[in-house]
């Protein structure tokens, strides 16, 4: 019987993760921000409860609308960390050779890497339900719109996750490698809506139907309009009501963008840890 | 089982191997030797599978390596000239991943670590993080590792360096004992009187160009042929030196400031014990040393050629 076996890439990677300090020490400083904030978003909601002006189901939809956005963008910043030494580690540690000599694939190798960061990304969010156990004690949430987020967010976490690694395989040095991912991860989220709302600002007496919110495909928040609609259609239909007609939605695009962009960074990072296709080497 | 065609490799317009051409029966010990950036390491990566030639062919096991890296992988067992350890794992956590990553079902490499550790000397460090071994110890399971897919090829590329000379001794009898069990072995360094120890063919590369691929009794014939010998008799010196120039084989003696007698000798081991029990005869003998030098001379004197042609 052909028996299906695990990356032993991803066996070793977790079992050395889990011997690190630093993925519980990143984990309760995780949730000491992630629940601090809650707890102040959750008074503060509180408050106007008791003066009349919320339901607790309301109270509920605005902590979970609130973890959703934190927790997002926590992943996010998260994941070059976690995945942006993931190949130079290895090249560091002169250890790349010994892996590509072995059976297995650059491929194996890169998604092994990959898989590793995403479970990393699984054991945050898992370290996270109780919070959301306090969300569905208040109400105003459904169990499948918690489950939409867990998947939205393991989603971003591989987009991001794909570039990061692509950096990874191209630099040498760490550090490297994660600027060069932060670099473009603050300019998929920043740069995009400053461009979006500048070219919009600018042109907007003059050219109104430019569909400037395009830009807007590639920043990873897009993404969150699957959860909250209301956050990006509304902007969008304001600008031009012609665009998203039949159900389409501007997340439908940046999904498909985004998802593009990780296969390409994935393929480049496999082509990168290939060694018969490299050119310059030491003699 | 190892066969090197016209290998070449440039990077850009310097040529780091040149049309090499060299090949390795099973069960040989082929000793590759060459001054720092003669081309060991290119080779070595490129046989391999870690660099791509820029032309020529290896056939590994009948196979083209460029055509079939992966397969080729299986056959080879590869060391580099570091040591690449993961040091947050354990000796055999270590072994154990690059034995499932080599292909292997785990339960059969958890059966082959206890007496790949044997072999290596590492038998009670199995539970120890690599972090807190030697650097011997780190060179001994780097080799241990390049041997857990039982490959039968070994690449190991200046295994000895850094060493100490006990650990250097533990090295070759290893490297003794995988002979026996019919690995075949390249072994790279730049000390060539090192590798004649333990090789049975020696290959001596320069400038990426292989000067000399031969057997090495064939080598040491080469230096047996212009021995040095320091001979240092108790009184006598100018009557030793007449009588050595005249017997058979002497070009020539000198008599050095110490008082010995640099005796230039063209002879092999039998003719040197020869003259040994001679001169034993005829004078009180203090010393009678066949310099080790020779081989290194004779390094120099064939990579001096290469690099003038």
């Amino acid at each position: 019987m052909l028996k299906k076996r695990i990356n032993p890439l991803l066996a070793k990677e977790l079992r050395t993760r889990m011997r690190n300090w630093r993925t519980f020490g990143m984990i309760s400083l995780y949730l000491l921000a992630l629940g601090g904030f809650a707890v102040l978003v959750f008074l503060s909601n509180f408050y106007m409860f008791s003066t009349g002006y919320n339901s607790m189901a309301q109270i509920g939809r605005n902590l979970f609308t609130f973890l959703a956005v934190a927790q997002f963008l926590i992943v996010i910043y998260l994941v070059p960390a976690l995945a942006g030494n993931a190949i130079s580690g290895e090249k560091e540690r002169q250890t790349i050779d010994l892996l590509t000599c072995t059976q297995l694939t650059p491929f194996q190798i890169v998604t092994g890497k990959l898989t590793a960061t995403l479970s990393t990304v699984v054991l945050f969010i898992i370290a996270s339900l109780p919070l959301y156990g306090f969300v569905f004690l208040l109400g105003g949430v459904s169990p499948l719109e918690v489950l939409g987020l867990f998947v939205l967010i393991l989603a971003v976490a591989l987009v991001v996750g794909c570039w990061s690694l692509m950096f990874s395989a191209f630099f040498r040095r760490t550090v490297a490698a994660i600027i060069a991912s932060y670099a473009l991860l603050i300019f998929m989220l920043g740069g995009s809506t400053l461009l979006f709302t500048l070219l919009t600002a600018i042109t907007m007496r003059t050219q109104g139907t430019a569909p400037f919110f395009l830009i807007m495909v590639i920043n990873p928040l897009t993404l969150l309009g699957w959860l909250f609609p209301e956050f990006f259609s509304d902007i969008v239909n304001s600008i031009n009501s012609n665009w998203f007609q039949g159900g389409l939605q501007i997340w439908h695009l940046a999904l498909l963008v985004q998802g593009v962009l990780a296969a390409l960074s994935l393929r480049l990072a496999t082509r990168a840890v290939n060694p018969l296709l490299k050119g310059k080497r030491k003699g | 089982m190892i066969k090197v065609i016209d290998l070449t490799k440039y990077y850009g317009n310097f040529a780091a191997v040149r049309e090499l051409n060299f090949q390795v029966e099973r069960g040989q010990i082929y000793g590759f030797v060459g001054p720092n950036g003669a081309g060991k390491t290119t080779t070595l990566r490129m046989l391999a599978t870690l660099l791509a030639p820029t032309a020529g062919e290896i056939i590994i096991g009948g196979i083209k390596a460029q055509d079939n890296p992966l397969h080729t992988r299986k056959l080879i067992g590869y060391m580099p000239d570091f040591f690449g350890v993961y040091n947050d794992l354990k000796v055999n956590e270590y072994l154990e991943f690059y034995g499932e990553a080599s292909g292997r079902m785990l339960a059969d490499v958890r059966r082959d670590i206890p007496s790949l550790l044997e072999l290596v000397g590492l038998a009670e460090k199995s539970q120890d993080y690599v972090n807190n071994l030697s650097r011997g110890m780190k060179q001994r399971l780097c080799l241990a590792r390049a041997l857990i897919h039982r490959p039968e090829v070994l690449l190991l590329d200046e295994p000895a360096s850094g060493l100490d000379p006990r650990a250097r001794v533990e090295l070759r009898n290893i490297l003794k004992e995988l002979q026996a069990m019919g690995k075949t072995i390249i072994i790279s360094s730049h000390i060539l009187a090192e590798l004649s120890q333990i090789c049975t063919h020696v290959g001596i590369i320069n400038n990426g160009l292989l000067a000399l691929s031969a057997p090495v009794s064939e080598v040491l014939a080469r230096v047996e042929g212009d021995a040095v010998i320091i001979v240092t008799v108790a009184d006598r010196q100018e009557e030793a030196r007449l009588w050595l120039l005249e017997q058979q084989g002497i070009r020539d003696v000198t008599l050095a400031n110490s008082g010995s007698l640099e005796v230039v000798f063209s002879g092999d081991r039998m003719a040197q014990a020869a003259l040994l029990r001679e001169l034993a005869t005829r004078f009180t003998l203090f010393e009678f040393t066949p310099s080790k030098g020779n081989l290194e001379e004779l390094f120099m004197e064939i990579t001096e050629v290469a690099m003038d042609a």
